[in-house]
């Protein structure tokens, strides 16, 4: 018998094993107090800006009692994407993300967050505090879906010491002022320009800039219709193209070309970049740096970035609480202290417009130079096929660029990908 | 009461944890591939519809997907094989009454406990442009720049890390190969007037290693087949698709074209050309003639 109380014991055993691991599989159960846990995903990447948000969000945490926020890195932005869609289709989406708001379309009709502008009423929330401009790159049918959280753009960094030494004393204003100086600093192992490379949206970001300058658009005003591979477009990669050909700029690392390496070892006198380096420039003592607004062609313009908070979809009460921290993030108390510590530019007018804030852009020229270009910012469309459509610009940038393909039969091409993804997902 | 323990109740509920699990995260996963590769899916949308073959026929239609497929062949057996001699060099080396062997054995095996993550981004600083192996070549005058924005050399650029990474793991099972190896038949050897070095290497050790080999080129082919994060890593596929491999294509077209039911199609396939590669080598080492010296 003494076996057979073995037995039984070894089955309760491999019951309870077997139970503890399907129970390992399942999601976290509800706490059942009235305290709501949000997640909140973000990749800011200075240590700095993360420490001051985490900061803000005790704050806030005081404000609302009965509210908690987990605040996640989740590195890189470009390969976050990925792992949301994982976590929707697995219904565990964290509440809120930080995130560009290109991709507002494709979360939106797939029902996976919830409209912002749904709260504004009963919340009291006043939307005209925001930049207009920006509201609407979270526009989805006509509707808000996302909340700006920060803004930025392009610019063109340049090393102050090579432009001296090359007898350059303004800044270039049209392209082809650009390429003439861009050729002037190539010497000695030092290019004019790195060129962004690689198929990714960062080369692609920065390319959409010269469509636009060249007076080009991505899609036709209804955005049914890709419109990237017009002769403005092909002026545009044609430019690059030539940039090559005259050796005047060389490729910067493979979609890694927002990177500061080449630019603070002298190998290439500009670089396109955003404001969000700025602590990292001053950190640093290899380059006497500036900035200057991007060159024009028939238009200035440049592309606005930054990140938006986009609310998932869980409960009514976890929307309602990450409504709350949304419409917390757009008030000078948050917004001031975030942008003068991190060079990201204000979402909220009366931040832009605070005498601290006009005070930070005085002494602070390099970011001032940035703030001055969102008058000419335009956005990507957050349509839920604008990734697809990066991509395939992506390929066409590629094959122009390494020589495979003429330019127009790059964009052609991909503007045939394209147009299909976007009939697939309008 | 022994009988008790014979019974197929036991037998069941011993290896019911084990069932469950090979189950819902093997054969489901596998069998929901398959049924997806014939619907439509963006990744997100509650709806699928059915497609038959269409994604088959589109993956088919893809401009890349001839590039794709040679990428991936070449990249599979260029690690293959290289990462076996390798592999079977070191092993060979380490089996020896060398002095440092204890050193060799941890130096070569270490390369395989780094993440391919960490892995893939130092060997993306070493073919920058100011990295290790530019500095290198330009003491001889050359100055290729960065390797891996180059499409005829980032591809073997990725290959020769991956085979720097998997050399320890296959010196690893090969040591263990030879260790099983009696030194009884090289002294008999010996005495029957066999030289030392290769001719006893082929006679006798490559013979005895069949089984070791066949286990190491299996789990080669499909580690290789199936490699991701080096290539995300490292390239992401560029330039110009000149690294994207099978699995990272079907990731990006899940991923970033939203395209999940020709993704599906693009896993079945992979399916298939691994079972019958596997198929092919597990054929052809059940009828290699018996060399046993």
């Amino acid at each position: 018998m003494k076996r057979m109380k073995t037995g039984h014991a070894g089955q309760a055993t491999l019951a309870a094993i077997s139970a503890l691991a399907l129970a390992g599989c399942g999601t976290g159960a509800a706490s059942g107090s009235s305290v709501i846990h949000l997640t909140f995903q973000e990749g800011i990447q200075s240590p700095a800006t993360q420490k001051y948000v985490q900061g803000r969000i005790n704050a806030f945490e005081k404000l609302h009692p009965n509210i908690q926020i987990s605040m996640q890195n989740y590195g890189a932005a470009d390969t976050e994407i990925p792992k949301i869609q994982s976590a929707v289709a697995a219904h565990n989406p964290p509440n809120l993300l930080w995130i560009a708001p290109a991709y507002t379309g494709q979360f939106a009709s797939a029902s996976a967050i919830v409209p912002a502008q749904q709260l504004f009423k009963s919340t009291g929330f006043n939307s005209s505090t925001i930049f207009p401009g920006l509201l609407n790159t979270g526009v989805y049918h006509g509707q808000v879906w996302t909340m700006p959280f920060d803004a930025n753009d392009l610019a063109v960094y340049y090393n102050k010491t090579l432009f001296q030494q090359a007898g350059i004393t303004t800044a270039p204003t049209t392209w082809a002022q650009f390429l003439a100086d861009a050729q002037k600093l190539t010497k000695g192992g030092t290019y004019g320009f790195e060129m962004p490379i690689g198929n990714q949206e960062w080369t692609v970001w920065i390319w959409e800039t010269l469509l636009w300058q060249a007076g080009g658009h991505l899609l036709n005003p209804s955005r049914t219709q890709v419109t990237f591979n017009s002769a403005a477009g092909v002026a545009a990669l044609n430019y690059w193209v030539n940039m090559m050909k005259s050796h005047a700029a060389t490729f910067g690392p493979l979609n890694q070309s927002y990177q500061l390496g080449d630019f603070l070892s002298g190998k290439v006198a500009m670089m396109i970049n955003g404001p969000w380096n700025y602590g990292a420039l001053k950190a640093q003592h290899q380059v006497r740096y500036g900035a200057f607004p991007l060159p024009k062609d028939k238009y200035a313009a440049t592309n606005i970035g930054g990140e938006s908070l986009f609310i998932f979809n869980t409960t009514p009460a976890a929307n309602q609480a990450a409504f709350e921290f949304a419409k917390y993030v757009t008030t000078p108390a948050f917004q001031i202290g975030y942008d003068t510590g991190s060079g990201y530019l204000p979402v909220s007018i009366p931040a832009e417009n605070s005498s601290a804030y006009q005070q930070y852009l005085k002494s602070n020229p390099f970011i001032n130079v940035f703030a001055q270009q969102m008058a000419v910012g335009r956005a990507r469309p957050p349509i839920p096929a604008y990734s697809q459509i990066s991509a395939d610009i992506g390929n066409a940038i590629e094959n122009a660029l390494y020589g495979r393909m003429s330019a127009a039969t790059a964009l052609n091409q991909a503007a045939t990908q394209a147009q299909a993804a976007l009939k697939a997902n309008p | 009461m022994i009988r008790l323990h014979r019974s197929p109740l036991w037998l069941v509920l011993f290896l019911a944890p084990a069932i469950v699990l090979t189950i819902a995260f093997f054969y489901y996963p596998m069998g929901y591939i398959v049924w997806l590769s014939v619907h439509h899916w963006n990744g997100l949308s509650p709806q699928k519809p059915f497609a038959g073959m269409a994604e088959y026929r589109h993956l088919f239609q893809e401009p890349i997907f001839g590039l794709v497929l040679r990428n991936t062949l070449e990249f599979v057996f260029g690690t293959t094989i290289p990462g076996i001699v390798l592999g079977l060099s070191l092993a060979a080396l380490a089996n020896t009454r060398l002095p440092l062997r204890n050193l060799l054995r941890s130096i070569s095996f270490a390369p395989y406990l780094v993440s391919f993550v960490s892995a893939g981004l130092a060997w993306v600083w070493l073919a920058s442009s100011k990295g290790l192996f530019n500095q290198l070549v330009g003491l001889a005058g050359f100055h290729p720049g960065n390797l891996l924005n180059q499409p005829s050399l980032a591809l073997p650029y990725v290959i020769v890390m991956y085979v720097w990474k998997m050399a320890g793991y296959n010196m690893v099972i090969y040591l263990a190969g030879l260790q099983t190896i009696s030194r009884e038949l090289y002294e008999a050897a010996a005495l029957d007037g066999l030289s030392e070095g290769w001719t006893r290497f082929r006679s006798i050790t490559w013979p005895l290693l069949r089984e070791t080999t066949f286990f190491v080129v299996i789990i080669n082919l499909i580690f290789s087949f199936r490699a991701f994060s080096a290539i995300y890593v490292m390239t992401g596929g560029g330039p110009v698709h000149a690294t994207t491999t099978l699995v990272y294509y079907i990731w990006r077209l899940a991923f970033v074209h939203d395209n999940w039911g020709q993704a599906a199609a693009a896993s079945t396939l992979m399916l298939v050309v691994v079972l019958i590669i596997t198929g092919a080598m597990l054929r052809m080492f059940a009828t290699a003639p018996d060399q046993k010296a």
